[in-house]
């Protein structure tokens, strides 16, 4: 474990710790411990104090840990054939999808430092503020039989975070997870196929837990965490664990019988359903009544000359003027 | 010469097109990225060859089954 990570590791439990005793503790100089707690700033986490008072972490955390993400998943644990657990790396996602078969293998880091999102949008991925998990999934259909992947996998993120954490959640076509309207996780699936027609799908999955404000200040739409939600430090471990057990239970059974056996635990989370919306495509921008999703997890949409199927655009909220 | 059409396995909308007309691709090469439902989709080239036509563009709607590029080899 490097300097940096064993020092947050006495940092997590949220009390002070003087210079000196961290440095004691870690072999290092209290000029050292100052220059380690610095980088530990600027990679996004609030620490109070100085080295003569003591050190403390603002929101206490609970660092990931594999032993405690294996026990949270279960029996379920033993479906996955990898699980990494990570302190820093570039991009959960690019792990998963260059990580070498056998398949499926679970990727987690405290940090991202390119933390990809949509289209190629960077994700902002402080320290420790929230949970990056990729899954390497194999699928022997190639694409075209994943058609609504994307919710289902949503479907399964919303699960987990009820489940652990106790929350309330709804889904924002195709698979943003919502509490009260605000943005708490966000998915991103790159598929790649092979020649033999197998399909290997990454699925990258951000859940929000508590984010600083100086990263907050970058989000370009309304979002929460779950400190925000629940007023309790997320144990990203039991979340970690909810998420696999989860993933490991619907993905074989939507490539079995495809997105329709899920639409309905779909439909009770549609955040939409019922709303007037916009849906923006590329340049174009339409508006009309969400409808709720197809058996193929298309958003059906009421327009002024009829109803309609989407499967790409972003979808917002019309605002009422 | 042997002509191969690259048909779209989705229907979705071209995020980005990586490649140009008149470009070498190898088999496996990514020639375009699709989205479907926040999915990623790449485009592959199933042989080796020259990209001679690549008929969509960015921001375009696909149907499944939709001739995207043609490749000559």
């Amino acid at each position: 474990m490097s300097t940096q990570a064993s020092l947050l590791q006495l940092l997590a439990d949220g009390a002070p710790h003087s210079g000196e005793s961290l440095g004691q503790r870690l072999g290092i100089s209290r000029a050292a411990v100052w220059k380690h707690i610095k980088a530990l700033r600027d990679a996004g986490l609030e620490i109070d104090g100085a080295s003569g008072a003591g050190y403390r972490l603002r929101h206490p955390i609970r660092l990931l840990d594999e032993a405690e993400i294996k026990a949270a998943t279960g029996q379920a644990i033993g479906q996955y054939a990898g699980l990494r657990v990570e302190y820093q790396v570039d991009s959960t996602n690019r792990l998963a999808l260059e990580a070498s078969p056998p398949l499926p293998v679970a990727v987690l880091a405290e940090q991202q430092t390119a933390g990809r999102g949509r289209r190629g949008r960077p994700w902002m991925s402080p320290l420790g503020g929230a949970l990056y998990l990729s899954v390497a999934w194999p699928f022997e259909a190639p694409a075209r039989g994943l058609s609504g992947l994307s919710l289902v996998a949503g479907l399964a993120l919303a699960d987990a975070i009820e489940e652990a954490c106790v929350l309330n959640t709804r889904l924002k076509w195709p698979n943003d997870v919502q509490a009260q309207g605000r943005k708490l996780a966000g998915i991103l699936i790159e598929l790649v196929g092979d020649p033999a027609g197998q399909c290997r799908a990454v699925l990258g999955l951000g859940v929000n837990c508590a984010l600083p404000e100086s990263v907050a200040e970058g989000i370009d739409q309304p979002w929460t965490d779950l400190y925000r939600e629940t007023g309790a430090v997320p144990d990203r471990n039991r979340l970690a664990g909810a998420l696999l057990r989860n993933l490991a239970a619907v993905l074989p059974v939507f490539e079995r019988d495809g997105f329709a056996a899920f639409q309905q635990q779909w439909d009770q989370r549609d955040a939409l359903r019922g709303q007037d919306v916009v849906l923006a495509l590329g340049e174009r921008s339409l508006e009309g009544k969400a409808l709720g999703v197809d058996a193929d997890g298309a958003l059906r949409l009421q327009t002024p000359d009829g109803e309609h199927r989407y499967v790409a655009g972003e979808v917002s909220v019309r605002l009422r003027s | 010469m042997a002509t191969t059409e690259v048909a779209s396995e989705v229907t979705g909308s071209v995020w980005k097109v990586e490649l140009e007309e008149g470009d070498h691709v190898d088999e496996g090469s990514v020639i375009m990225i699709l989205e479907s439902m926040k999915m990623e989709i790449p485009v592959e080239a199933p042989v080796a060859g020259k990209l001679v036509d690549v008929r969509v563009s960015p921001g375009e709607s696909v149907e499944e089954d939709q001739v995207v590029c043609v490749i000559q080899s």
